[in-house]
């Protein structure tokens, strides 16, 4: 007879409870409910990048033959936005529009040519206004104001000073000051923008399929402009193709298809195409960073002065948080006392920017690392030597207030050391042939595990997860928590099995639905698997002990004693015990059917502090942590830079499924390795000319390297399982760790992102020239 | 316009329509024959998620009129598993490896590499980054979708040396 | 009639061109790409049924690529050496789907600047032929591409194939490409070429073309005169000077400043050489 016992699955590599789906054509994007019934939707943009008194017409397309309903400003009232602080923007652009690609208009019509041939009819006229696309044109004193209640431009200004910086800086053996340029970057998820809504006019109910990160908001979102009680409305999360972030807010496509159903009192498709989608935008902004630093001469920093500009776009969107992240985020990675941060987050005529992978901490991050590493070289230091000079002692709370009870960051640095063959190799890397010439560089980074106070405070837990079980013996986890190829419903799954010891396979999950499934903030800052997961172990275990009780009870024992083996539950090793069947028809006698409830609430002393306005944002249950090695090839003939490896460690507290862990890590790698290399947004007098696959590079498989991933498990002692964040914190420190592999080859570090071969080349080609006056000089000498 | 009748067979089923002669493959599999495992993820030829099989090569569905289909063998990912239900060695591959996340490219990529591995069934890794070089994903980094198609490489392999046997 | 038609002999395609401006499509890989957000409602002539213009046929002087062969179809031909720079191009172009579909004439006919056939085209001094029902005419390549995104094709002709001339001598060629990412990327520079091999080792002609860097793709006739009568080896490479490259007047976008281009160029070009003066 073999051994009963429980069947683990917490730990091990589990491929993701979708799969199946996702790998036989059945799973559904919302693109892909396609309803012969449904309306096409299309949407008239701006061609303007700044204009007042916005006149649209839309006689000629109202009278065309199979249009059926069109909506313009004038069709909803009411701003939206994420932040309640920030609901700045209309569906459609009322009297003003501010950047190129805006919505003024949409349509819904029999069929997509009916749609497209009606926006053509619509007239648009107005008055144009100076445009600013830039972040010194936008705060120039004559600037007029994109926003009446922004002055100067200025969506949100921070400051703080913490400890003494000029004390600080005082102490040091070097003092450096350096600026860097981030250029914009965006998603570019594999799937465009759609929803999907269908309007009840019987009943005055509206259902809405959404490709969104956070249903919660739509939801919200399209009460407040459709002007509906939240109770008549439904938000549906079908499969999403990738988010990143961009889809954390909502989105206007969402809140026109809801404008549009309603109007057509019917079922309208909105999808839009590549180039809109990328006209959405809500990416990374573009990024000036001013940052001085003091350091001893064994490596340690003793003060650091940072400023901080934003391009944002045309509205505020996450903006306020963006900025703050930036400068929260100095800390909670190493030993920091004396930090003094200004950032200035800029209204421009560009798309609105959002909250996108890493959410405001990377470019911060690659100045940081980059002015570490090369103050460190100035002072003869090995670059792990100056990250060991400044580590955190866990548990702690920083200068800000932010609560960091596990810290696995040197452990990363020890095995990234160890398996790159940091101490051999750098330094002594062969050239791999005429031009060109190799190098080794490491970085660090760090993320939260979910924002402790949520975007909108209710005072609801953090997280609700309800377990339904039922006399089939079928678990179904009802939650939120919008997976989005992250893996969240698979986590969900694996902790209420493992709870209970049971296989997988009897746990099934129904997710996002709002008629169905509780409200959940969202998938968003990493939050999903500490919040949402910490929720769902404790319905699970609340489950667990109701089980336990009806064991008890038919196995005549006291409940203490009921040993758990998953499919069966006894009393002691001699008891035969009874099965799960048996254990579940017992617990369902006189109650029926069961459902139990998780909640998961952030401790208060995790949300931030409150030296200086804002510093709650940066507040987290729990911080992750990670470092990698980049080794390049750079051709200093064509300027082309190669990675050839990359050794990466993530501290992910306990790695729930050491798959999708891994999975996380090197999506979040190679991400940062568009952004540092390739990926460029690119605007011609506000128009975007980058908004295609082509133009937008993201990295193909040809320039995408091996990447040898390594889990660090730092223990949480607040974290399920003792998890914390993995899919986003080991993006950031890919951009200084190839700024600072390239230096190694060829001796020029690059500020300015992305490093692309004409730049490298026209470095090189700086060089050249200096070394060559140098030597006319000493000749002339 | 008039229509113009087309017949083909889609995933071993013959299919006969009339279609708007203008009609991109993609748009005909998607909304006429509602399989919607091909996904439009680019609109211009870039991306591969389109990506069907059409007798015997690897086309990508948004640069193929559905007429120049017709008389043609087309296999989406809606036909890849066996009669029985069973998953093909790509499908289980990526779903074991980790081939995917949000699995919005998967049908595109699982599509190319089937006629990938049917023209070289014993790759290397560089070749299979080759092979797949037209198809982009934003999620995996791709490290893990060369396994998943070294998985299959390797399942068929086994298969193909058993039936020898 | 109208809308879409898709003859089956080349002559009943004439005809129809000669009735009326028709969009001719083949492979369709730049159709719908350049329609997004568009109606797709031009009238079209698809030459995809014309199987007469399908593969690489060979006479005495001349290869002929038919009209709507594609690129894997050049990619698996069994054709001569100095063929290696068109398949090594071949192989850049947008993946492997887009190669099934696309075709060597399509890509011509679209003239972009960027066009990865077009350098090695030029290299091997193709010729384009257009058909319309008054006759044939041939143009060079270099006569044909005028401008970006222009021909010199009448909307009544058909280009019904290139000729590509054999050389007098034994010859090899190359191909190199640079962008912003390795693959599915508009090149900031492409280079061909095409050396010939007298018997007694040294270059009985070069032909040398530069992509992306100029409106239209430029062959480097200067390099090609002072690479002639060299002897070959690697040291061809350090014939290409600043000069050279100076007629290609490349502009600054996106994806680099005209500097670079012309410096990127020249590098190429010197690689180009180089690899081809070592082959064996």
């Amino acid at each position: 007879m073999t051994e009963i016992a429980p069947v683990k699955s917490i730990g091990e590599y589990v491929p993701m409870v979708d799969g199946p789906d996702k790998v036989s054509g059945r799973a559904k994007y919302t693109a892909d409910f396609v309803d012969p019934g449904a309306l096409a939707g299309r949407i008239l943009r701006s061609p303007y990048s700044h204009a007042e008194d916005l006149q649209v017409d839309t006689s000629a397309a109202e009278a065309m033959p199979g249009v059926v309903a069109v909506v313009t400003g004038a069709d909803c009232d009411k701003t939206f936005g994420v932040l309640p602080i920030a609901y700045t923007e209309y569906p459609l652009a009322r009297d003003r529009v501010r950047y190129r690609g805006e919505p003024i208009a949409a349509v819904a019509a029999v069929d997509d040519a009916t749609a497209l041939e009606a926006l053509k009819r619509i007239k648009v006229t107005a008055k144009e206004l100076p445009a600013y696309y830039t972040i010194k044109d936008a705060l120039a004193p004559e600037a007029i104001l994109l926003h009446e209640d922004r002055p100067g431009n200025v969506e949100r200004d921070v400051f703080f000073e913490l400890g003494n910086v000029a004390d600080g800086l005082a102490e040091a053996d070097l003092v450096r000051e350096e600026t860097y340029n981030c250029a914009e970057v965006c998603q570019a998820q594999m799937e465009m923008h759609a929803a999907l809504a269908d309007y009840d006019p019987e009943r005055d109910r509206m259902t809405v399929h959404a490709s969104t990160q956070v249903p919660y908001y739509v939801h919200l979102m399209l009460a407040r402009t459709l002007d509906m009680p939240k109770s008549k409305i439904r938000v549906v999360k079908p499969h999403i193709g990738g988010g990143f972030g961009c889809r954390t807010e909502t989105l206007n496509v969402e809140l026109i298809a809801g404008l549009l159903a309603r109007k057509a009192r019917g079922k309208v498709r909105l999808v839009v195409n590549r180039e809109e989608t990328f006209i959405t935008h809500r990416g990374r902004p573009e990024t000036e960073i001013r940052i001085k630093m003091g350091m001893t001469k064994d490596g340690r920093i003793t003060g650091v002065d940072c400023e901080t500009y934003q391009r944002g776009g045309a509205y505020g969107g996450y903006g306020i948080v963006t900025i703050l992240y930036s400068g929260s985020l100095l800390y909670a990675i190493y030993d920091l006392h004396n930090v003094k941060y200004v950032g200035k987050r800029v209204l421009t005529n560009t798309p609105p920017c959002g909250a996108m992978r890493g959410h405001g901490t990377v470019n911060v991050r690659f100045a940081f690392e980059s002015l570490m590493d090369e103050m460190a070289q100035e002072l003869g230091l090995d670059p792990f030597a100056v990250r060991r000079a400044n580590l955190l002692e866990a548990p702690t709370f920083t200068e800000n207030d932010l609560m960091v009870n596990s810290y696995g960051l040197p452990e990363c640095l020890d095995w990234i050391e160890t398996a790159s063959g940091w101490r051999d190799r750098r330094g002594k890397l062969q050239s791999p042939g005429p031009g060109k010439k190799k190098g080794l560089g490491m970085a660090c980074s760090h993320y939260v595990s979910g924002a402790s106070k949520p975007v909108n405070w209710t005072g609801e837990p953090h997280a609700t997860v309800h377990l339904k079980l039922d006399f089939d013996g079928s678990i179904v986890v009802l939650t939120g928590a919008a997976e989005i190829g992250q893996g969240s419903s698979t986590i969900l799954v694996q902790t209420v099995a493992d709870v209970l010891g049971l296989d997988m396979s009897r746990v099934r999950i129904v997710a996002s639905d709002s008629e169905v499934t509780p409200k959940d903030n969202g998938s968003y800052s990493s939050r999903v698997t500490f919040m949402v997961g910490n929720a769902a172990l404790e319905a699970a275990e609340r489950l667990k002990g109701v089980l336990v009780e009806a064991a008890a009870r038919k196995l005549e024992a006291r409940p203490e004693d009921i040993e758990v083996l998953g499919e069966v539950y006894r009393a002691g090793a001699q008891d035969t015990g009874l099965t799960f069947d048996e254990v579940v028809t017992e617990a369902l006698r006189d109650t029926g059917t069961i459902t139990v409830k998780g909640n998961y609430s952030t401790l208060p002393e995790s949300r931030g502090g409150r030296k200086y306005r804002g510093a709650a944002i940066g507040g987290s249950m729990a911080y992750s942590y990670a470092a990698q090695v980049v080794e390049v090839t750079v051709d200093e003939e064509t300027g082309e830079v190669a990675v050839d490896k990359v050794w990466v460690a993530h501290d992910c507290g306990k790695a729930l499924n050491r798959l999708t862990v891994e999975g996380q890590i090197q999506g979040s790698v190679w991400m940062g390795m568009g952004q540092a290399m390739s990926e460029e947004t690119g605007y011609y007098n506000g128009l975007m000319v980058t908004g295609n696959m082509l133009d937008y590079r993201v990295p193909t498989i040809q320039d995408s390297p091996p990447i040898e991933t390594h889990i660090v498990e730092s223990m949480d002692p607040h974290g399920p399982f003792g998890a914390k964040e993995a899919g986003e914190g080991s993006l950031s420190s890919f951009l200084p760790a190839l700024t600072a592999a390239v230096a190694d080859a060829i001796g020029i570090r690059f500020n300015d992102l992305p490093v692309t071969p004409d730049r490298v080349f026209a470095a090189i080609e700086k060089r050249e020239r200096a070394r060559a006056r140098e030597a006319a000089k000493k000749g002339a000498a | 316009m008039s229509k113009t009748p087309v017949k083909l067979t889609v995933n071993g089923n013959p299919v006969e329509a009339e279609v708007e002669p203008r009609t991109l493959l993609i748009h005909f599999l998607r909304e006429e024959l509602g399989l919607t495992g091909p996904h439009i993820g680019c609109e211009t030829s870039h991306c591969g998620a389109c990506t069907v099989d059409m007798n015997g090569t690897s086309v990508k569905a948004c640069t193929v009129f559905t007429v120049q289909a017709n008389g043609a063998d087309v296999l989406t990912v809606e036909g890849m598993a066996g009669a029985d239900g069973s998953l093909h060695p790509l499908q289980e591959g990526f779903m074991a490896e980790h081939g995917l996340q949000c699995g919005y490219c998967t049908p595109g990529m699982i599509l190319r590499a089937y006629r990938f591995l049917q023209e070289n069934p014993n790759p290397s890794d560089e070749e299979i980054r080759w092979g797949i070089s037209g198809n982009l994903c934003r999620c995996t980094g791709y490290q893990n979708i060369v396994k998943a198609i070294r998985y299959a490489a390797d399942k068929m392999a086994a298969a193909g040396r058993e039936a020898a046997e | 009639m109208g809308g879409y038609l898709r003859p089956g002999a080349v002559q009943d395609a004439l005809e129809a061109l000669d009735r009326r401006g028709l969009t001719i499509v083949s492979g369709g890989t730049d159709f719908y790409p350049a329609r997004v957000g568009q109606p797709l409602d031009d009238d079209i002539l698809d030459i995809s049924g014309l199987a007469e213009l399908r593969g690489i046929t060979e006479t005495d002087s001349h290869h002929v690529i038919g009209a709507i062969t594609t690129w894997t179809d050049v990619i698996r031909a069994s054709l001569p050496p100095y063929f290696d720079g068109l398949k090594l191009a071949a192989r850049e172009v947008g993946g492997l789907q887009i190669q099934n579909a696309g075709t060597v004439c399509g890509n011509i006919c679209n003239a972009s600047p960027a066009a990865d056939g077009v350098p090695p085209l030029l290299a091997l001094d193709a010729r384009v032929e257009l058909s319309s029902r008054n006759g044939v005419r041939s143009l060079p390549l270099t006569e044909f591409i005028i401008g970006n995104r222009k021909t010199a094709r009448r909307p009544d002709e058909l280009v019904t194939g290139l000729t590509i001339p054999k050389p007098a001598n034994p010859a090899m060629s190359g191909f190199l490409k640079l962008g912003a990412r390795r693959y599915l990327v508009i090149s900031i520079v492409m280079v061909a070429g095409v050396l010939e091999r007298a018997p007694d080792g040294t270059v009985a002609a070069a032909r040398l073309a530069v992509g992306s860097c100029s409106e239209v793709a430029r062959r480097m006739l200067g390099l090609e005169r002072v690479l002639a009568g060299r002897p070959i080896g690697p040291e061809l490479g350090s014939a290409a000077m600043e000069e050279h490259v100076e007629l290609l007047a490349p502009i600054d976008d996106v994806r680099g400043t005209a500097e670079y281009r012309q410096e990127a160029a020249l590098t190429l070009v010197r690689r180009l050489l180089r690899a081809l003066g070592s082959a064996p």
